[in-house]
């Protein structure tokens, strides 16, 4: 009987995440829940964000009360069809938690769940999940992100691609040491790093700033890339909202740099004190604000866009996806319009800067697509 | 990153400081330890170890151990700060301002306003405090509200190791003067901290938990207090909010009044002694700012009006514990 | 050893700058124009110049209470001080801190102190400086009879000498620590005590600038070249009371005339150059009238010029809050 139940458990976002809170259920008991229906509102440490329904089915019963902390992975609700019996889900239940171990991530340092290699005079921090699969993606986050980004999106793909995702120069935990921000050095940066962990062929996934590297790339290395996911890139049009960078950079407390962050989300509830103060611990690392600022001038120019990278775009002889938030409040998604019409273009609504995080599962369906 | 104990934090802020900046010297009571015998060097590094190595990459000419000498010690920082030197003096336990207070009260702290704004007297004074040591009266003093009432020096009270590391970096890059206060219980506590040299502003308290029920404002070691008493009421159904001051001067008072104001519920939780401490002046100024949106009394958790015992069934029953500040907190529940 | 005119020149127009400048502020605060506490220098001048004139910009020097002739031998700005004394805007420290917080230091001068015994310890820090980067700078420490007592010139002295710290300690010993005398307050000798922290220490006459200069030169110079920290314990006598309105009845009137009359060091200085030929009387009396002028002309300033505002109250306290 049990064979026709699913169990449903808490995910994990993102290497960190060792136990989540369901914070607020959106479906209840009984109800058929489409696969990609918001099912429940769940916090971490770091992020509050809602949950997809990986299925479909019938919500038959929910395991765990709100505001009670699990480790991921734990049973937090089951599916089935409406003829089971109470005993078999209960049967069910415990069986699955008689055979639930929380997995062993007792090393406690974060610093061993990420690697590094180094390129020359840069230090580059990585994650890699997903092993022994054919095909390679690689997450190249944007300006003042890291590869926590890719959270909602890296785990996920991982059961179908061997994943990587890079910290930039400047960003998370690789060296803060960026003078040269163009992205013909940051193409160059990706490819050395590709060649370092024997990457031949690879899916670039980029967002923005991360995108515009990826366009780059693609060009300046051809061999190497399969195909581009582009998530509101640079480089497609003049308009870009300058202001951003700049108050990114300038912003000293709490105060200053939760409006800047809110711009980048279509629903900008999302932005907690916890994800400010981590986005503020990052920009007091010494080499930081530099870093940013010789970024920031090649990102922007005279408050316009520096790079025109259409004519590139335009030309690449592999496939490509552009997936943009129609709210994005930093470059604005018609940018989108006009393009090469072999690129697939998705543009969301009710979504920001942030698709990859706002709609984590339609960006990545994208980049499955993406072939 | 990688996990750093509270100890380890101050010891690779010196390290990378003293690498940055050539001006920084560190100077005090056994900070090496071993000077003039015929032992070892770097016999201590500091009566904990907190300062330990650092003789090794730095020589004795940046690394210096002083006679015990309290008042040359805090004046010789001082003037060497006001002469073009970044020093970090140790003041081994915080009790002994008692014999030098004379350096911060009239000395440093005044240099700036007396002399029209000229003085830049960029030195940091590292001072350990606190009980639990079972270290008695003369040992174990929580004195930070004698400083925060001097105009002049600033006053920092980490309450964790990625605290800890930040703020000394910021302390010793400030130009003004700094005692940077560290409760020696902390020494052990472990979490991940930045490889690299990063800064904390002061002035920003640090929101530790988030909820809605209640606040808790703590500073220093109280902030693992408040933070355990916080997630013990999480598990019966309560959220509250633990504040963590970072700074008592300056003092993030728009923190303060936005975390009062969340829940209406405040317990402070200071282990100095009672009378014209932090938490009084806290209490005063959510009163003064805040009172309408208060919903029950503040509560103050905080030593009695006594010196610190040294029989430890006496000492516990002296220092705020997590029992008496979840006690304080269901009786405005 | 022998001053060249130009020394001799400048030893003298200081020592009548200080003397006319505290002169002034004497009837100056006797006439209720000058608010707070002053204590004056006059009759000890000779020791401060003879040691200031050894020093350069660089070098340093932290004062006692009794600051005003360390300041003007050290380079401070006359009129910016009497300004300072009246509580003006424009002082040298903005008003904010008056005779006994006297400071500048562009000039070296570290500050006065209200703190008996408050400068040595600082000192130390400067002289820390030098030796660290290797100036080749020194730092003086000045303090009084009254301060020897203190632990902070015994933990100052001792410090120095386990350091090898370029630092001069100056005991301006006027033999009153306020109203007490120093037979009854100092126990043993203050010469002895640098000696027993290992201090090259030296008793000199502070009446006579001579003296002091010369024992001040082998100190500094030893102390510039690494030879370490000095002790020079200088016998002096001031004229007016401790403080401004102190009405000296601890001393008899015989001692007074005696110290005006016998101990002046100016009076001292005048007669010895004047009678081995070294300079014409009329040179120091032009000398002695510049200064008058000068002074003179600060109080006018002084008394013209604004006080702070409300707008003054808050600033000064922290570079940044």
């Amino acid at each position: 009987m049990s064979e026709s139940l699913i169990a449903i458990t808490m995910p994990k976002w993102g290497l960190a995440m060792k136990e989540g809170a369901i914070l607020q259920w959106l479906k209840n008991e009984g109800d058929e829940v489409k696969k990609g229906e918001i099912l429940v509102e769940i916090e971490t440490d770091k992020v509050v964000n809602e949950m997809e329904s990986p299925e479909d089915g019938r919500l038959l019963k929910k395991c765990v009360e709100t505001d009670i902390r699990v480790p991921v992975g734990s049973l937090i609700a089951v599916y089935g069809n409406e003829n089971i019996s109470d005993e078999d889900i209960e049967k069910f239940i415990s069986e699955f938690k008689e055979n639930f171990v929380v997995e062993d991530d007792e090393s406690g340092s974060e610093k061993d769940k990420y690697e590094k290699i180094t390129l020359g005079e840069i230090e580059i921090n990585f994650s890699k999940i997903g092993e022994e699969k054919e095909k390679n993606i690689l997450f190249i986050h944007g300006f003042g992100g890291d590869l926590n980004n890719w959270m909602f999106n890296q785990e996920d793909l991982s059961k179908d691609y061997n994943t990587f995702a890079i910290d930039l120069p400047g960003h998370g935990q690789s060296s803060k040491n960026v003078t040269d921000g163009s992205l013909k050095n940051m193409a160059k940066i990706v490819n050395d790093f590709c060649a370092q962990n024997n990457i031949t062929k690879v899916k670039l996934v980029g967002h923005s700033y991360g995108a515009g590297i990826a366009i780059q790339t693609a060009s300046d290395f051809k061999d190497l890339i399969e195909s581009l996911t582009l998530i509101s890139p640079i480089g497609l049009g003049n308009e870009i909202d300058s202001s951003y960078l700049e108050n990114f950079i300038t912003a000293e407390s709490r105060r200053d740099l939760k409006p800047v962050l809110e711009k980048l989300y279509n629903n900008s509830d999302i932005i907690t004190r916890d994800m400010v103060n981590e986005v503020l611990n990052y920009k007091r690392i010494d080499g930081v604000e530099s870093s940013l600022k010789n970024m920031k001038d090649e990102i922007v120019k005279s408050d316009l866009q520096n790079n025109d990278l259409k004519d590139i775009l335009n030309l690449l002889d592999i496939p490509v996806s552009i997936v943009w938030g129609k709210d994005d409040n930093i470059i604005p998604s018609n940018h989108s319009e006009k393009l090469n019409e072999k690129i697939l273009v998705e543009v969301i609504e009710s979504c920001g800067h942030m698709a990859h995080t706002e709609h984590a599962s339609k960006v990545n369906e994208v980049i499955k697509k993406t072939n | 990153m990688s996990i750093k104990s509270y100890k380890d934090a101050i010891n690779e802020a010196l390290l990378q400081e003293m690498k940055k900046d050539e001006n920084v010297v560190i100077m005090g009571e056994d900070v090496a330890g071993g000077a003039g015998t015929n032992g070892e060097q770097d016999a201590w590094g500091g009566v904990l170890g907190v300062t330990k190595g650092l003789l090794g990459h730095y020589g004795r000419e940046r690394v210096i151990d002083t006679p015990i000498t309290e008042t040359a010690i805090l004046g010789m920082a001082s003037g060497a700060a006001l002469t073009g030197l970044r020093p970090v003096a140790e003041l081994m336990f915080v009790d002994f301002m008692g014999v030098c207070f004379d350096q911060i009260l009239n000395q440093t702290a005044k240099f700036r306003y007396m002399f029209g704004g000229k003085a830049v007297t960029p030195v940091t004074i590292r001072t350990m405090y606190g009980g639990g040591l079972r270290a008695a009266s003369q040992h174990s003093q929580c004195l930070y509200p004698m400083f925060t009432h001097v105009p002049g020096i600033k006053v920092v009270v980490p309450s964790c190791a990625y605290d800890a590391k930040g703020l000394l970096i910021q302390s010793i890059r400030d130009d003004d003067p700094v005692i940077y206060m560290e409760h020696k219980n902390l020494y052990d506590v472990t979490q991940e901290v930045p490889d690299e040299s990063y800064t904390i502003p002061f002035g920003e308290a640090n929101f530790t938990r988030e909820g809605k029920d209640i606040t808790f404002i703590g500073m220093g070691q109280t902030v693992g207090i408040c933070n355990k008493v916080a997630d013990k009421l999480k598990s019966e159904g309560k959220s509250a909010t633990v504040l963590d001051l970072r700074t008592l001067s300056p003092l993030d008072e728009d923190s303060v009044l936005e975390a009062a104001e969340e829940t209406g519920r405040v317990v402070i939780v200071d282990e100095s002694y009672p009378r014209c401490n932090i938490a009084t002046d806290l209490s005063a100024l959510i009163c003064q700012e805040s009172f309408s949106s208060l919903k029950a009394p503040i509560k103050m958790v905080t030593p009695p009006h006594t010196p610190v015992p040294f029989s430890p069934p006496l000492e516990d029953l002296y220092l705020p514990s997590e029992e008496k500040v979840y006690n304080a907190a269901k009786e405005i529940l | 050893m022998q001053l060249s005119r130009e020394d001799l020149l400048k030893a003298y127009k200081g020592m009548c700058e200080i003397r006319e400048f505290d002169d002034a502020v004497h009837y100056e605060f006797a006439a209720d124009a000058m608010p707070g506490f002053v204590h004056l220098y006059v009759g000890e001048e000779a020791s401060a110049m003879g040691i200031c004139m050894h020093l350069n910009e660089k070098d340093t020097i932290a004062s006692t209470h009794r600051g005003h002739g360390h300041c003007i031998a050290k380079g401070c700005d006359i009129t910016d001080m009497m300004k300072e004394l009246y509580g003006k805007k424009d002082g040298i420290c903005g008003g904010k801190g008056g005779s006994m917080h006297i400071a500048d230091l562009s000039k070296g001068m570290l500050g006065a102190n209200g703190i008996v015994g408050g400068g040595p310890p600082i000192v130390l820090g400067a002289a820390l400086t030098y030796k660290t980067k290797k100036t080749g700078n020194v730092s003086v420490g000045f303090f009084g009879d009254g301060a020897s007592n203190q632990g902070s010139i015994s933990e100052s002295m001792n410090m120095a000498t386990v350091l090898q710290l370029p630092a001069i300690f100056v005991c301006e010993d006027n033999g009153f620590a306020e109203s007490t005398a120093k037979e009854y307050a100092v126990g043993g000798s203050i010469l002895d005590r640098g000696k027993a922290f290992g201090l090259d220490s030296h008793e000199v006459d502070g009446n006579d600038f001579f003296a002091v200069h010369e024992a001040a030169k082998h100190v500094i110079d030893n102390a510039r070249n690494g030879k370490g920290p000095a002790l020079l314990h200088i016998k002096t006598s001031k004229v007016y009371g401790h403080f401004e309105g102190d009405a000296i009845s601890y001393r008899t009137k015989e001692e007074n005339e005696k110290i005006k009359n016998e101990e002046d060091p100016l009076k001292i200085f005048k007669k010895k150059v004047t009678e081995s030929g070294l300079l014409e009387l009329s040179q120091l009396e032009k000398l002695e009238n510049d200064a008058k002028e000068q002074v003179k002309i600060a109080v006018e300033e002084s008394k013209k010029a604004d006080f702070p505002t409300e707008k003054d109250l808050l600033t000064d306290v922290y570079i940044k809050y």
